[in-house]
C-alpha cells in the first residue's frame, strides 16, 4: 500500500508476514500432530508432561496393521485383541469408500451432464423454475429426508449395501455436477455451435462432439469435488451401513471409538491418517481445479 | 460498475435454442433421469418427512396414529427441543461471526503480494480435504485431557498450569466444538472471500489512495460494499450448513456433556433413529428446515437482493 521502506510500508509488511505464519501453522499442525501421532510409538504417544514433539523412532506397525487386515506378525504387537476387529475391517471400508465414491462421482456426472446442457443451451416453459429448484434442494437438511429414504432403502432390500449409498449420494451430488457444469457451458462462446447446426449435427452431436471435447477441466473439476463430498460423507454411511460389506471410511473411523471400548489414538490417528490421505494429496496436487469449483458457483467474475 | 459477484446467468443475454415441434420436448428429454433422481430422493422424501410428521411413530410401524399438529404442540412444549434450539443458535452465531470475520480476514491476507504465498494458499486448503469425521476424531485427540497436545502445548509454555477438560464443561465443550468445525470450515469462505476479492478494481483504490484515504479507510468505503452479495453467499451457505451439523458432534462429544453440545441435527438424529420416534422426530426435521428457510430469507431481505441461487 504505502511506498517501499516507508514506516507504514514496514509495518505492514511485519503483519503481513507474521499473520502468513500464524494461518499457515494453525492450519498444517493440527494435520501433522495426526500424522506424527499415527507414526508414534506408544511411549511417545502418551506422555505427560509432554516432553518431546516428534516420535523418537517412527513405527509402520499400526499402518501395516490396517492395511494388511491386522493379520501381519508385527502387528500382533500393537493391536490389542479389541482391535482386531476394527484392523480388518479398515481395508474393506476403504474399498467400500473407493467404489461408492466413485461410482456415485460417475453416475452423478452422466445424468447430471445433460440437465446442464439443457438449461444451458435451451429455451423452454419452466426453465428457470426448474433450475431453482434444483438448486433449492441444497437447502434442505439431510435429515428431513432420512426417514422416508431409510424405509425406501428397507424396502429394496438394500440395507447394508453399497448400493443404497451410491444412490442416495446422487441427491447432493446432482445440483452440484449441474450447477458448475451449467455455468461452465454458458461461458462457452455458441458460434461454433451454430455452425455445427449449420452443417447438420444433432443437438446431441453438438454435447458430444463439441462441448465434451472442450469441458475436460470442468468435468475434471466436478469430477474432483463430487469424489470428494461422496468420500467426506458420514450421516447416510451412519444410516445404511452396517458391516464391512458396505461400511465406509467415516463410518468405520467412527467406531474406533464407540465399539471397540476404550480409545486407543494411535489407530484412530493412523485410520484418520490413512482416510485422509487421497483427500490431501488430491487438494494439493490438483488445487486450481478445486479452487474454481468450489469458487466459481458462489462468484461469478 | 459491475459488481463483484453477479447473480448467476439466469437472466444472461446469450440467446439459448428455442426448438419447435415436438423437438420443443428434447430439453426436458435432457432433464428427465436428473429430474427422476431429485425427485425421488428429495422432493418426494420431503413431502413424505411432512406427512410423517402428522403421526404418532409413523406409518411404516403398524399401529401408527394420525395425531394431526400434536407432534409440532410437543415440540413447542418441549425443554429439550428449547434447549437444542439454543445451542443450535449459538453454534451457528459463533460459526458466522468465525467465518465472517476469519474467512475475510484471511482472504485479505491472500490477495496480499508476499513472499511464500502460494505456500499459505496450499496450506489453507488442507483443513477442508480432511474428512469430517476424521476431523472430528482428530481434534477429540488434540483436546485430550490426559495426553491432548493442546494442554500440552499449553503447559509447556507456561500458559495453564493444570490440564484443561476441554470438553468436560458444558459452556467450553460447545465452543471448542465450534473452534473444532470451524477449522475446516473455514477455508471454503477463504476460497469464495478471495475469488471475490481478486475481482474487485485496482482503479478505486489507487483513487483512494491519492484521495489520502489510508488501507482502513478503503476497506470500510470500497471492499465491503463492494463485498456485500459475496457476503450474502457466505453467510447464506454458512448458516445452511451449520444447521445441519452432525457428524462433528457424533464423534467430537457425542451432545455431551450434560446435553451442552446437542445441536438439532443430533438431538433429531437421536429421537428419530436411537428413539425411533419416527413421527416427531419428522415434526422436527421439518421444523429444522423451516428455520434455516426463515433465516436464509431474512438475509435476503436484510440485504435487500434478489434470491442467488445457492
Amino acid at each position: 500500500m504505502a511506498l517501499p521502506r516507508s514506516p507504514g510500508y514496514i509495518i505492514n509488511r511485519i503483519i503481513v508476514y507474521v499473520s502468513a505464519v500464524v494461518v499457515t501453522l494453525v492450519c498444517v499442525l493440527p494435520y501433522l500432530w495426526l500424522v506424527i501421532s499415527a507414526l508414534s510409538q506408544e511411549k511417545d504417544l502418551y506422555q505427560r508432561p509432554r516432553t518431546t514433539w516428534l516420535p523418537s523412532d517412527p513405527t509402520f506397525d499400526r499402518v501395516m496393521a490396517l492395511l494388511t487386515g491386522g493379520e501381519s506378525d508385527a502387528t500382533t504387537i500393537v493391536i490389542g485383541p479389541s482391535m482386531s476387529r476394527a484392523a480388518r475391517e479398515f481395508l474393506a471400508a476403504f474399498w467400500n469408500s473407493l467404489v461408492v465414491a466413485s461410482t456415485t462421482t460417475a453416475a452423478a456426472i452422466l445424468i447430471g451432464l445433460f440437465a446442464a446442457y439443457a438449461f444451458s443451451r435451451f429455451r423452454f416453459p419452466g426453465r428457470s423454475v426448474l433450475f431453482g429448484a434444483v438448486m433449492v434442494t441444497r437447502m434442505l437438511p439431510p435429515i428431513s429426508l432420512a426417514i422416508p429414504l431409510y424405509v425406501m432403502m428397507v424396502g429394496l432390500g438394500l440395507m447394508d449395501n453399497k448400493l443404497a449409498l451410491i444412490i442416495t449420494y446422487n441427491f447432493f451430488l446432482l445440483p452440484v455436477v449441474i450447477w458448475i457444469m451449467s455455468n461452465y457451458f454458458d461461458s462457452i462462446p455458441k458460434e461454433l455451435e451454430e455452425a455445427a447446426r449449420v452443417d447438420g449435427c444433432s443437438y446431441l452431436g453438438i454435447l458430444f462432439r463439441i462441448i465434451l471435447p472442450i469441458s475436460k477441466p470442468v468435468i475434471a473439476t466436478v469430477a474432483i469435488i463430487a469424489f470428494l463430498m461422496a468420500w467426506d460423507e458420514f450421516f447416510f454411511a451412519l444410516l445404511f451401513t452396517q458391516t464391512s460389506a458396505s461400511k465406509t471410511l467415516p463410518k468405520a473411523i467412527s467406531e474406533f471409538s464407540t465399539q471397540f471400548g476404550g480409545m486407543d489414538y494411535g489407530m484412530v490417528a493412523t485410520g484418520g491418517m490413512l482416510a485422509s490421505m487421497i483427500p490431501v494429496v488430491i487438494a494439493l496436487v490438483l488445487q486450481k481445479y478445486i479452487v474454481s469449483g468450489l469458487t466459481g458457483g458462489a462468484v461469478k467474475g | 460498475m459491475a459488481h463483484a459477484v453477479e447473480v448467476p446467468p439466469d437472466s444472461t443475454s446469450r440467446a439459448r435454442w428455442k426448438l419447435p415441434g415436438l423437438d420443443a420436448l428434447f430439453p426436458y428429454l435432457l432433464l428427465a433421469p436428473s429430474l427422476l433422481v431429485i425427485v425421488g430422493l428429495v422432493v418426494y422424501p420431503a413431502i413424505d418427512t411432512a406427512y410423517v410428521s402428522l403421526f404418532q411413530t409413523g406409518p411404516m410401524f403398524p399401529g401408527s396414529t394420525f395425531v394431526g399438529i400434536e407432534n409440532y404442540l410437543k415440540i413447542a412444549a418441549s425443554q429439550s427441543f428449547r434447549h437444542s434450539l439454543f445451542v443450535t443458535l449459538y453454534f451457528v452465531a459463533a460459526s458466522l461471526v468465525i467465518t465472517v470475520v476469519l474467512g475475510l480476514g484471511v482472504a485479505l491476507l491472500l490477495n496480499e503480494e508476499f513472499y511464500g504465498r502460494s505456500i499459505v494458499r496450499a496450506a489453507v486448503i488442507l483443513p477442508w480435504a480432511i474428512p469430517e469425521i476424521v476431523n472430528g476424531m482428530m481434534w477429540l485427540w488434540i483436546y485430550d485431557p490426559n495426553y491432548g497436545i493442546l494442554n500440552g502445548i499449553l503447559e509447556y509454555l507456561g500458559i495453564i498450569d493444570r490440564y484443561v477438560h476441554w470438553l468436560g464443561s458444558p459452556f467450553l465443550a460447545l465452543n471448542m466444538l465450534v473452534l473444532a468445525d470451524s477449522w475446516k470450515q473455514l477455508p471454503l469462505y477463504i476460497l469464495i472471500f478471495l475469488a471475490a476479492l481478486q475481482t474487485l478494481p485496482r482503479e478505486i483504490y489507487e483513487q483512494a489512495k491519492v484521495d489520502g484515504a489510508n488501507s482502513i479507510q478503503s476497506f470500510f468505503a470500497i471492499t465491503l460494499p463492494l463485498l456485500r452479495a459475496t457476503l450474502l453467499v457466505v453467510l447464506a451457505l454458512r448458516t445452511i450448513f451449520a444447521f445441519r451439523t452432525f457428524g462433528i458432534v457424533y464423534v467430537l462429544t457425542g451432545g455431551g456433556p450434560a446435553d451442552a453440545t446437542k445441536i438439532l441435527g443430533y438431538h433429531i438424529y437421536e429421537e428419530t433413529f436411537a428413539f425411533l420416534q419416527f413421527g416427531y422426530g419428522a415434526a422436527l426435521s421439518v421444523s429444522l428446515t423451516a428455520l434455516v428457510a426463515l433465516v436464509v430469507l431474512g438475509y435476503f431481505w436484510l440485504l435487500g437482493r434478489r434470491p442467488v441461487q445457492l
